[in-house]
């Protein structure tokens, strides 16, 4: 009799268990929760942990750029990044909050038979102010009294990085690299080729700095080693959006 | 016997803080293989002085990370390769070395090749992307000084950043495609370059 009940018991305690933990319900129930889970933990790997990733800043055809110049057939247009939105997706962060503004520089060469060496030494952005006086006092060379400064080189740009784990040494690993390749560099523009990148430049404080800037390319022709001077005016508007 | 135990534990702690604030120093290895290019083409007729300056010798990526160096020697494989490119391409190489900048007699160019960038990305995961990018520009000046080309190569590779069994074997895969790349883009800018073939023709042919 007690064997019986004990038996009865265990039948009825065991299947009560199993319809209660491995009825088709609870099991697909179970089953929900094991992929809920993967689908959370591959989210938080693959947003939260993967490897930062910055787009390309792509040229635009000519006719986009506000300020475009075609001097002796060589096509220079150029586009400062002063909206925070804009410099935070193609850097990963913000360079206007440590003073530093890239300029996005493109060139093409339009010459059927000329060269021309575009370099980033005889790159420099004044001050509109100071610019112009130079302009108005040929032959006194571009230093005078306004502001001008520095193109600083991706590599001498301080990014405060405080590392707390491997996930913010990659991503400072990745922003590093991404501002020195995006840097332009000197090259030779052969009849009909390209060139881009941008220039950084170390702007004084936001409370010293003045709003409209001129930032001077030269341009050497190789043959007859004449140099072709492009100025363009622009105002500095951190929260001016599209430049273009 | 409760000294000794005492002197133990302390040597212990001492060890311990070494170990576990002493940073270390990993230097990787840059591979000095000569990559292969197309020598199937015709050498400019040019007898070129190749300035291997010691900033390139000495070139190399450094990167400091909690407390850690991780080095990778980049020189040898850039001066070595870089030397055996422009044999590839003209006719005559001499090479100068160090800081002198004097030309050798006889040459009619001189190229400079120095390198710009060389950055290392680490990904957040094993399997997260590790891309390395080496830039080198070559210039080249006649004897006046005069800039007749210049040109700025890119080498890249990417890679799995791999885990602490695979990282090793991955860089070193990674570094040797990186350099190949980079010198064959050289060879490739310098030998299809219509500015020094025009300079090349003025001199005559070499």
């Amino acid at each position: 009799m007690k064997w019986n009940n004990a038996m009865g018991f265990s039948h009825v305690f065991f299947g009560v268990f199993r319809s209660g933990i491995f009825s088709r319900k609870a099991r697909s129930r179970h089953r929900f929760r094991k992929v809920l889970v993967c689908v959370l933990s591959l989210i938080l790997v693959f947003n939260g942990c993967a490897t930062m990733r910055l787009p390309e800043h792509e040229a635009q055809s000519f006719d986009h750029y506000k300020h475009a110049q075609v001097k002796g057939e060589l096509a220079v247009a150029i586009q400062p990044l002063t909206d925070k939105k804009d410099i935070k997706e193609y850097f990963g962060t913000n360079l206007l909050s440590m003073n530093v503004l890239p300029i996005f520089i493109t060139a093409e060469n339009r010459n059927s038979s000329a060269s021309f060496i575009l370099s980033k030494d005889r790159f420099s952005l004044d001050s509109a102010q100071s610019a112009h006086h130079n302009l108005g006092h040929a032959g006194s060379g571009r230093e005078s009294a306004g502001q001008s400064v520095a193109l600083v080189g991706a590599a001498l740009i301080s990014l405060p990085m405080l590392f707390a784990g491997m996930k913010m040494v990659s991503d400072s690993t990745v922003i590093q690299h991404n501002l020195k390749v995006k840097e332009f560099q000197t090259n030779t523009l052969s009849p009909g080729e390209k060139t881009q990148g941008f220039a950084y430049f170390q702007l004084p404080d936001e409370k010293t700095r003045p709003n409209q800037w001129n930032l001077h390319l030269e341009a050497l022709e190789t043959r007859n080693k004449k140099t072709e001077d492009f100025d363009f005016t622009f105002t500095l508007e951190e929260k001016g959006g599209d430049q273009k | 016997m409760i000294k000794r135990k005492k002197q133990f534990a302390i040597s212990a702690q001492i060890v311990l803080f070494f170990l576990l604030f002493a940073g270390c120093t990993h230097v990787y290895k840059a591979p000095v293989n000569l990559v292969k290019v197309d020598q199937q083409r015709e050498k400019i007729p040019l007898t070129v002085g190749l300035q291997l300056s010691d900033e390139l010798r000495n070139a190399k990526w450094e990167k400091h990370v909690m407390g850690d160096t991780f080095v990778l020697p980049l020189g040898d494989a850039l001066t070595q390769n870089a030397e055996a490119v422009s044999r590839h391409v003209f006719s005559e190489v001499a090479v100068t070395q160090g800081t002198n900048n004097e030309a050798t007699g006889g040459v009619e160019a001189v190229l400079t090749p120095k390198m710009v960038v060389a950055e290392w990305t680490w990904g957040a995961t094993a399997f997260g992307a590790s891309i390395l990018s080496v830039m080198l520009e070559w210039k080249m000046e006649d004897l006046n000084g005069n800039i007749i080309w210049i040109d700025t190569v890119k080498g890249e590779d990417k890679e799995n950043t791999g885990n602490i069994f695979t990282h090793k074997s991955n860089a070193k895969k990674q570094i040797e495609a990186c350099i190949t790349d980079l010198f064959q883009n050289s060879f490739e800018a310098l030998s299809s370059s219509v500015e020094i073939m025009e300079f090349a023709k003025k001199k005559g042919g070499g």
